[in-house]
């Protein structure tokens, strides 16, 4: 069961770079960008295959497509700001283009999302300590 | 130079060396040496992993390309990016790493390798290419070293090379990685500070970001914008390459080893990440700032880019300050400096000759000795062999990305990952990144302008990690059963 959800991972994340790849040889930014996002919200979904497989699949859900989903939002927001007028706009958020502001205050709350998010769903399953101190022979 | 900057350049330096000399007692053996002896808690791991990523080029290299190419030069993608690659970091290999770390005495990445694909030849590769990354990257940190020393005490760059070089080796040779985790904590503390204090006063001196804004505009629209004067498409495979990539940077797999217990793990990312993004705000505010002075004629003329922030903190915030600032800036090197010579002393001492079924006996002597050697090794490169630095300087970052990600961190999380593709993962990432590195230096560039050949090279590597390991499958049974527990996170 652990296997094959972590196959069926492997197998999402295979056809994404591909798709990434062949974003990059064309050198389209939203080919390589936008799966890229999905890549994140894969690699979190990784990070909960133990609890996944007992049965346990809302809150990893939750987390992998709160990320991505708001990612998503936010640099399609960037993108059709920047589509118009990107840099001679008169109008200023916090003294800066509206796109600046969106990226400068967006992307630093996202990028810490997930930190936030792991240390949130940390579960008392999770807490282990080392069985030993067989690292005290050491070697040298 | 100001005597105040000095002295508190000084005492910073002193500083390093005590705690050197406090870690070398209490460094007894290997494991020690390389890990710590597993009993760091949360604080002191969170700042190691970020001090050993928020290197010289992240703060002197990061503040440089910024002055050169507005926002997008490097914090829009490189710099938004590691805090999110330290939480795809501890999602996909903290507890994984921790866990692995229980079953014997695996204190390196080569031990890390060896016990999960049961293969020496994973475990060789992986030391061959961390210690193709390290000289890369300590020729670079040499340089960085005497660039700033020599801005300090107004000497040649050699002589602070090599002063810098001295204090380093007098903590990492004796305390090893316990005095590498104790000094990046003091230089985290540090850098953090520093940035904080020094964003408030770059705003200052720009006249509010609006001015600053507006001066950028008139001058060049561009710099305006989020993405700077770099294409958007450079900008995602930096956040590709930097994300994704931080998380396959052996300088912060390993402090998953020297982690006390799990629950050590909870808020790790969160600090890390959090620390870098104010370091981010230091690097963003003193290179647009610097710009928009320089467009109005307030600002000196730079012979390199790389000089906007020491010039600036020097001339534009007051002289404690600026110590502080310049302290900063030579933590940032010298803590991944560091960093990096425990992992080659690992890779020559430990994972390249075991691969060959040699086990060096008396490791921590040696070890000692090979810091040494490298730290020598180094220094010498960059005094003689300038070129030769400059080769190696290409296998840093996108390296050890492409490199170690497939086959540590997803392989660590794959159970049908195999050995063999694990080393064509390596082999196709050193060549990819040699080929298209070295020979962008020579004008051969066969991709799409603008993109990152590091990025290509993870990319193409984590494709032939899962398209190999799919189709080797008979030595899937040969994963141990407590490794599989492992797999399952």
């Amino acid at each position: 069961m652990r296997g094959s959800l972590s196959d069926r991972l492997v197998y999402v994340l295979l056809g994404l770079l591909a798709l990434i790849l062949i974003g990059m040889l064309l050198a389209s930014w939203r080919v390589v960008l936008y799966p890229f996002l999905l890549v994140v919200g894969v690699s979190i979904l990784f990070g909960f295959i133990r609890r996944i497989s007992d049965g346990n699949s809302l809150v990893p859900a939750l987390v992998a497509g709160s990320v991505v989903v708001l990612f998503f939002i936010l640099f399609i927001w960037v993108d059709i700001l920047s589509g118009g007028e990107p840099t001679g706009s008169t109008n200023y958020v916090f003294g800066m283009t509206p796109a600046m502001a969106v990226y400068v205050i967006g992307v630093p709350i996202l990028v810490a999302l997930p930190s936030l998010l792991y240390a949130l769903t940390f579960t008392r399953e999770d807490l282990e300590t080392p069985p030993a101190a067989h690292n005290e022979e050491g070697g040298g | 130079m100001n005597a105040t900057i000095v002295s508190i350049v000084v005492v910073y330096l002193l500083a390093t060396v005590a705690i050197g000399v406090w870690a070398t007692r209490r460094t007894k053996n290997t494991a020690d040496f390389f890990i710590a002896g597993r009993s760091l808690g949360m604080f002191v791991v969170a700042m190691a992993v970020f001090t050993s990523i928020q290197s010289g080029f992240g703060v002197l290299g990061g503040t440089g390309l910024t002055f050169d190419a507005g926002f997008g030069g490097f914090v829009a993608g490189i710099g938004f990016a590691a805090p999110l690659g330290f939480a795809l970091a501890w999602f996909l290999a903290g507890k994984r790493m921790w866990k692995l770390g229980n079953l014997g005495e695996i204190y390196t990445l080569g031990d890390v390798v060896e016990k999960r694909y049961a293969s020496k030849g994973v475990r060789g590769w992986i030391g061959f290419a961390v210690a193709l990354g390290v000289i890369g990257y300590l020729g670079v940190q040499v340089q960085a070293t005497g660039f700033v020393m020599s801005s300090v005490f107004n000497i040649s760059t050699s002589t602070g090379a090599i002063i810098g070089l001295v204090i380093l080796g007098l903590y990492a040779v004796g305390g090893g990685i316990i005095a590498g985790v104790y000094t990046d904590l003091l230089q985290g503390i540090l850098m953090v500070g520093v940035s904080v204090v020094v964003f408030f006063l770059a705003l200052n001196a720009g006249g509010g970001i609006l001015n600053i804004t507006q001066t950028l505009q008139a001058e060049d629209a561009a710099l305006a914008s989020p993405f700077g004067t770099v294409s958007a498409f450079t900008i995602a495979c930096y956040f590709l390459l930097f994300s994704l990539g931080a998380a396959g940077q052996p300088q912060l797999l390993t402090k998953f080893l020297m982690t006390r217990s799990t629950q050590e793990l909870k808020w790790g990312a969160l600090v890390s990440g959090l620390s870098y993004l104010i370091t981010m705000m230091l690097v963003a505010s003193v290179g647009l700032v610097a710009l928009s002075l320089s467009f109005q004629g307030d600002f000196p003329g730079l012979d390199s880019p790389d000089a906007a922030l020491p010039t600036f903190v020097i001339q534009y915030t007051p002289p404690v300050v600026a110590g502080l600032a310049l302290a900063g800036i030579l933590a940032a090197i010298m803590s991944t400096g560091d960093a990096f010579l425990n992992l080659g002393a690992a890779s020559l001492i430990r994972d390249i000759p075991r691969a060959f079924g040699f086990e060096v006996r008396n490791e921590l002597m040696w070890s000692r000795v090979s810091i040494a050697f490298l730290l020598v090794l180094s220094l010498l490169f960059s005094l003689y062999l300038d070129t030769l630095v400059a080769l190696l300087g290409v296998f840093g970052w996108g390296t050890f990305a492409a490199a170690i990600f497939p086959a540590v961190v997803l392989g660590l999380a794959w159970p049908r990952a195999t050995r063999q593709g694990a080393i064509a993962s390596i082999v196709v990432s050193l060549l990819i990144n040699f080929v298209l590195e070295i020979g962008a230096i020579y004008g051969f560039a066969p991709l799409p302008e603008g993109i990152v050949n590091g990025a290509f090279a993870l990319v193409v590597a984590l494709i032939v990690f899962i398209v190999v390991s799919l189709a080797t499958q008979s030595t899937e049974d040969e994963i141990a059963p407590e490794v599989r527990k492992v797999l399952d996170g």
